[in-house]
């Protein structure tokens, strides 16, 4: 495939987020997501208190994070209820109380317990699928932004086949037709999140891999592969990782939305999409059921931008001239 | 217009690549008398015997793929087995038009929305306003639709009983005010996080806009500020707004899909989630394959408009 | 931030409005029927084949027959005894081995032919499968005690039996679902599934087999006239669209989407209640309700044994099953009967729930299947469903048995997947109060629609003397040793008498309607049932303005 000149939706994130994201094509949805999260004057406050340490909200963030990953990972020696062999049916659908600060549901199962447990596997299929993008897709566009050419440009298309599906669509249709577990709900997410970590890992090469000291290894006579764990890789991976926290907060989102519409994992499995899905027919006398996980969601995914926008700022490395 | 044709071109390509990709998805259940007995589980030798007939299941691969690419482009989707067969194309017939409806709603609304509050945070940019509105904005962008759908479904129709949260949807041309009535929580729901977006990216090129030098002439010239504003300013953003609207399509179909589901809309998003429940494999891939398709045609024309109007392209390609 | 106080109002608040509800059912004191309008009648299910002998009705499809056609007899207020209703008369020989029909006379069809002999003729054979209806045929097991029927004048049928048929009235009806459908309908091929033509109150305007929508309008020459004399119905049409999920049911009645649906959960029926604003609930009285239950395939292991099948009764705690459906309310059942049904015993012999009991006859079930005790529960797609059978596995799973819960179909392909004998047990919900020869067909050895296989030689006897025997003390006797014999065997795991409940607009009236016509057509003195397993009649609706 020839090299495409500037599609002018670059102008458009070009001038919004940093010069580090170049692509070839139109930005995606999830670019443009990710382009509005660290579109916003919260950066620029955070940047502005560059080396004052990290504020207040910062810590929020990070606070509330680490409780659910360390909820998440005890969840099996914590004294809380079995989510799925311990319920209470003579309770069902009761509000919080003493006993049970976040009610039950239906079926008389603790609806905190099942929370918690949400935690562990939500946050497992979220931190898998896109560590896996990451590997994948960072090192598929490290690869393709170092060679260019036609490897690059036949990697890059690829990617953009992939790209060319709503991402919803594209994993609920990988769901649907494997089967509807774990792994395929967290190998489906993680196919989404590949090209859109490829490009950005891809556009970020392009750029670095132009720099002085990554000709100067080539003019030694540097192996490729060697120069890119090496030189580029280092620079590249700061950014990535804004990316990637962004990314575990969209793939938690996705798979509530892919719980509801009958695609996600299968009910026997806690995650707060099937939390949310059990309790859609309670809403109107029991809605705490669809509350709690609702709200635990929010609270991941706020913290996990805000900590994006934190690295963000942190490691913002201007690309100014050559 | 060179740049037009590749990318028609790459449009095709990709396009046949996404038949071939929704094709082998049915390969993906694994075993073909598995498959016709899921889809169809009862009886009746006759009738799995002509859905293996129209599967093609005895043929090799690419003769299925083609056969199957013969009778999707010429309007023949499959059937929905539940139990009797219906062609997909007829429930499209009536399904598209509400999905279509829903995300124009929620564009146009995003938008109605969005451009008003982009254009006012970036002149104030850094006031209490300003930073006000940008928290809120990112409390939205957290917000799943599905989260807010339900919300808006349990307090706004359930326990208040304001707005109708179960779908008996009558047709705009029909009756607007009870069209709008049942639209109105699932588009909020939908446009919501969209609004978020729209304006923080508006927001973001408007005060580079400001910035540069044909808005302070404008202003040094006397003319009013919203003028400037709106007629100066926006114009050069509002193209750049506009593409990101048609790009991120995406997130609306993925977004209907989900909303559609809360609140029972006879549209595509419902349609497909019916067919993954009943396991109607069939129905599904070729649900996907155009709604894959639809999206990718937006982008396309997105893309070309885009290149056509934009006039920083058409400046330097004059310039060349 | 705005999350935070939603929860607290979550927290604290809750629970509903406490409006008075409006129950209430229909009755004469309601006040004089308005002519017109139309309303939207939400179904529990969607029907796609309304081509009667071959069709798969369950209630949501009843209904819509009970709009396009009418049958030849209907129940009455009394179990055991059905009124004619198309028919003028229906009367036995003294051995019961014929029954004579007579037909009501200037009565057509929708498309203009006439209603008479040949044409119930016709209807009766194709659900015999002598008809020209092909396919798959459930109905056919139910008349194949049917010998002959001719045609001895213009408006009169005779049926001849194999064997003595003594309610053969109650086939007439078959819980609602044999409407008389015209000849056109019937020869129509494939057709026959859409093309709806019947005598009936309403006549076919569209019908969608994709999403399951049905339009009927009124038919203005409908044979009858209520007791002061006005044509029936008052309605001017009806709009049925179905509706799986029941909690978007009582959502579609908040908003007045629904003007009429039905439903039968306990849970369903509390927030209806609750609902105010003039909601009605019009609640089924007790005594001849359907039984929801779990039904296991006993032809096939591991419930061909009945160690495995006591294991399940004696293992499974109906009282919480109860509690998450229904909200603790329903009354828990533990036979095939109801209280107002010949037939009903206080004690039927069936196991009680007993864990330790249960742990005894599982590690015999074990014994007998290579120390394996596992099998599929199949259910439907409403969340209600799914949840009683994540909990019944739930349950088991604490005792030891391995409960995989495949995944959930629609009710029609549970029906084929159970006739085809591809299912290990299921939830399901049947056998509405009705002449108990009724239950012949889902019981019988070798029946297509015994969904259990079961071939029980005294439960064949019992229900063999129950239809031949017009005796009614050895009818009595020998359902009340079917139904011992049903409990103790455990062939049912049965959990609540089904209480069914219509839920209304507050300006819908009429829902018993008027009395069932006499030998000339006009109401007499035998009142219509109100409501029987969720069948209740349409034609005597009408809209308060």
């Amino acid at each position: 495939m020839p090299e495409q000149s500037p599609s002018p939706g670059d102008d458009l994130v070009q001038a919004l987020v940093d010069d580090e994201i170049r692509g070839d094509v139109a930005p995606d949805e999830a670019t443009i997501h990710t382009a509005a999260v660290e579109a916003g004057p919260e950066i620029e406050r955070l940047k502005e208190r560059k080396g004052k340490g990290l504020g207040f909200s910062a810590w929020l963030a990070i606070g509330w994070l680490a409780m659910i990953v360390i909820l998440g990972f005890a969840a099996p020696i914590l004294p809380i209820p079995d989510p799925v062999a311990d319920a209470t049916p003579a309770l069902a659908r009761q509000g919080p109380s003493a006993d049970h600060i976040m009610g039950l549901d239906g079926s008389g199962r603790d609806v905190f317990s099942r929370v918690i447990w949400g935690m562990r596997n939500s946050l497992f299929i979220g931190a898998v699928s896109v560590l896996i993008g990451l590997v994948v897709g960072g090192s598929l566009g490290v690869i393709s932004g170092y060679f260019k050419g036609r490897l690059g440009g036949f990697i890059g298309a690829s990617l953009d086949v992939l790209l060319a599906f709503p991402p919803l669509i594209l994993a609920l249709s990988i769901v649907t037709f494997l089967g509807r577990t774990v792994p395929n709900v967290t190998l489906s997410l993680a196919i989404v999140s590949i090209p859109v970590l490829a490009r950005i890992a891809r556009a970020s090469t392009l750029s670095w891999s132009e720099r002085e000291f990554v000709l100067a290894a080539r003019a030694q006579g540097a192996k490729h592969f060697r120069i890119m764990r090496r030189e580029i890789l280092p620079n590249v991976l700061p950014a990535m990782f804004s990316i990637a926290l962004l990314g575990i907060a969209v793939v938690i989102v996705a798979e509530g939305g892919l719980a509801i519409i009958g695609a996600g994992v299968k009910p026997d499995v806690t995650t707060w999409g099937n939390i949310i899905v059990s309790g859609q027919g309670d809403l109107r006398d029991a809605s705490h059921i669809v509350l709690f996980p609702s709200f635990c969601i929010f609270f991941t995914v706020l913290a996990l931008n805000f900590l994006g926008d934190v690295v963000r700022a942190k490691f913002d490395v201007r690309e100014s001239s050559l | 217009m060179r740049t037009i044709l590749i990318k028609l071109v790459r449009l095709v390509i990709v396009v046949w690549i996404i038949t071939l990709f929704s094709f082998t998805l049915i390969k993906l259940t694994g075993g073909n008398n598995d498959l016709v007995s899921k889809i169809i589980p009862f009886g009746s030798e006759q009738q799995k015997d002509i859905l293996r007939e129209d599967l093609g299941l005895q043929d090799p691969f690419f003769t299925q793929y083609f056969r199957w690419l013969g009778d999707f482009l010429t309007g023949d989707f499959g059937n929905i087995y539940t139990p009797n067969p219906q062609p997909v194309s007829e429930t499209l017939a009536e399904a598209l038009p509400v999905s279509l409806e829903l995300m124009i709603y929620a564009q146009v609304l995003a938008l109605l929305i969005a451009i008003p509050l982009g254009v006012a945070t970036a002149y104030r940019n850094g006031t209490k306003f300003d930073r006000g509105t940008n928290t809120i904005a990112f409390g939205l962008l957290a917000l799943p639709n599905f989260v807010v759908a339900l919300l808006l479904a349990i307090y706004v129709g359930a326990k208040w009983g304001w707005l109708p949260t179960q779908s008996n949807l009558i047709p705009f041309p029909l009756n607007p005010i009870d069209n709008w009535q049942y639209m109105l929580m699932p588009t909020i729901a939908l446009a919501l996080g969209q609004i978020a977006i729209y304006m923080r990216l508006l927001r973001s090129d408007m005060i580079a806009t400001l910035q540069e030098d044909f808005t302070t002439t404008a202003k040094a010239k006397g003319i009013p500020t919203r003028r400037v504003l709106f007629r100066h300013a926006l114009r050069p953003s509002s193209l750049t707004l506009l593409t990101v609207a048609g790009l991120n399509v995406g997130a609306l179909i993925g977004g209907a899909v989900v909303v559609e589901r809360i609140f029972n809309l006879p549209g595509i998003g419902s349609r497909l989630t019916e067919a993954i429940l009943a396991q109607q494999y069939v129905a599904v891939q070729s649900y996907v394959a155009l709604i894959a398709i639809f999206y990718i045609l937006i982008n396309f024309f997105v893309d070309v408009l885009y290149t056509v109007l934009d006039p920083r392209i058409r400046h330097a390609r004059a310039v060349a | 931030m705005l999350f935070a106080l939603v929860l607290v109002a979550a927290a604290c608040g809750g629970g509903s409005d406490d409006s008075s509800s409006d129950g209430g059912g229909g009755g004469s004191s309601e006040g004089t029927p308005v002519e017109g309008g139309t309303i939207t009648y939400g179904l529990e299910g969607k029907t796609t084949n309304f081509c009667i002998p071959r069709a798969q009705l369950a209630i949501s499809g009843i209904e819509v027959v009970e709009a396009v056609y009418d049958t030849l007899t209907r129940p009455t207020t009394t179990p055991d005894k059905y009124s004619p209703y198309l028919a003028k008369s229906v009367t036995p020989n003294d051995d019961y081995t014929e029954w004579t029909i007579v037909v009501r006379d200037g009565l057509t069809f929708h498309n203009g032919e006439p209603l008479n002999a040949d044409a119930v003729k016709l209807n009766i054979d194709s659900w015999r499968g002598k008809g020209p209806v092909t396919s798959v045929l459930l109905l056919s097991f139910v008349y194949s005690n049917i010998a002959d029927t001719a045609v001895t004048a213009p408006d009169t049928v005779v049926v001849k039996m194999t064997t003595p048929w003594v309610a053969f009235p109650a086939f007439l009806w078959t819980t609602g679902r044999t409407g008389i459908a015209a000849p056109e309908q019937l020869n129509s091929g494939t057709e026959c599934d859409t093309n709806m033509i019947g005598t009936g109150p309403f006549k076919l305007d569209s019908f969608n087999p994709a999403t399951g929508d049905v339009s009927v309008s009124k038919n203005t020459s409908y044979w009858r006239k209520d007791s002061e004399g006005r044509q029936l119905p008052y309605l001017q049409g009806i709009d049925f669209k179905p509706q799986e999920e029941s909690s978007q049911r009582v959502n579609g009645l908040q908003g007045g989407q629904f003007d009429i649906s039905h439903f039968s959960g306990g849970k369903d029926l509390d927030e209806i209640e609750n609902l105010g604003n003039g909601i009605q609930a019009i609640v089924e009285p007790d005594g001849r309700m359907e039984i929801s239950h779990a039904l296991p395939n006993v032809a096939k292991p591991p419930f061909n044994n009945l160690d495995c099948r006591k294991a399940l009764v004696q293992g499974v705690d109906r009282i919480a099953l109860n509690q998450i459906s229904n909200n603790g309310t329903y009354r828990l059942s533990d036979q095939v009967f109801d209280t107002k049904i010949t037939g009903y015993v206080d004690n039927p012999g069936f196991p009680a729930f007993d864990v330790d009991a249960a742990k005894d006859s599982i590690s015999k079930c074990k014994a007998a299947n290579g120390g394996v005790f596992e099998f599929d529960l199949q259910s439907t797609f409403d969340q209600d469903t799914q949840a009683l059978a994540a909990e019944t596995k739930r349950q088991l799973d604490a005792l030891g048995v391995t409960v995989n819960l495949p995944s959930p179909v629609d009710q029609a392909q549970i029906i084929s997947l159970a006739v085809a004998g591809n299912v290990d047990a299921f939830l399901w919900r049947n056998y509405p109060g009705q002449d108990p020869d009724t239950l012949y067909v889902w019981f019988y050895g070798g029946s297509i629609v015994n969904f259990n296989k079961i071939n029980d030689e005294t439960i064949n006897e019992a229900l063999d003397e129950g239809r031949t025997n017009p005796d009614p003390d050895a009818r009595k006797e020998a359902y009340e040793t079917f139904n011992k014999r049903m409990s103790s065997q455990a062939y049912n795991l049965w959990t609540w008498y089904t209480k069914w409940a219509l839920g209304a607009g507050p300006d819908i009236r009429g829902f018993v309607g008027p009395n069932l016509p006499n030998e000339a057509g006009e109401p007499g003195d035998e009142e219509a049932v109100d409501i029987l397993a969720g069948y209740h009649q349409l034609l005597g609706l009408w809209i308060e303005k």
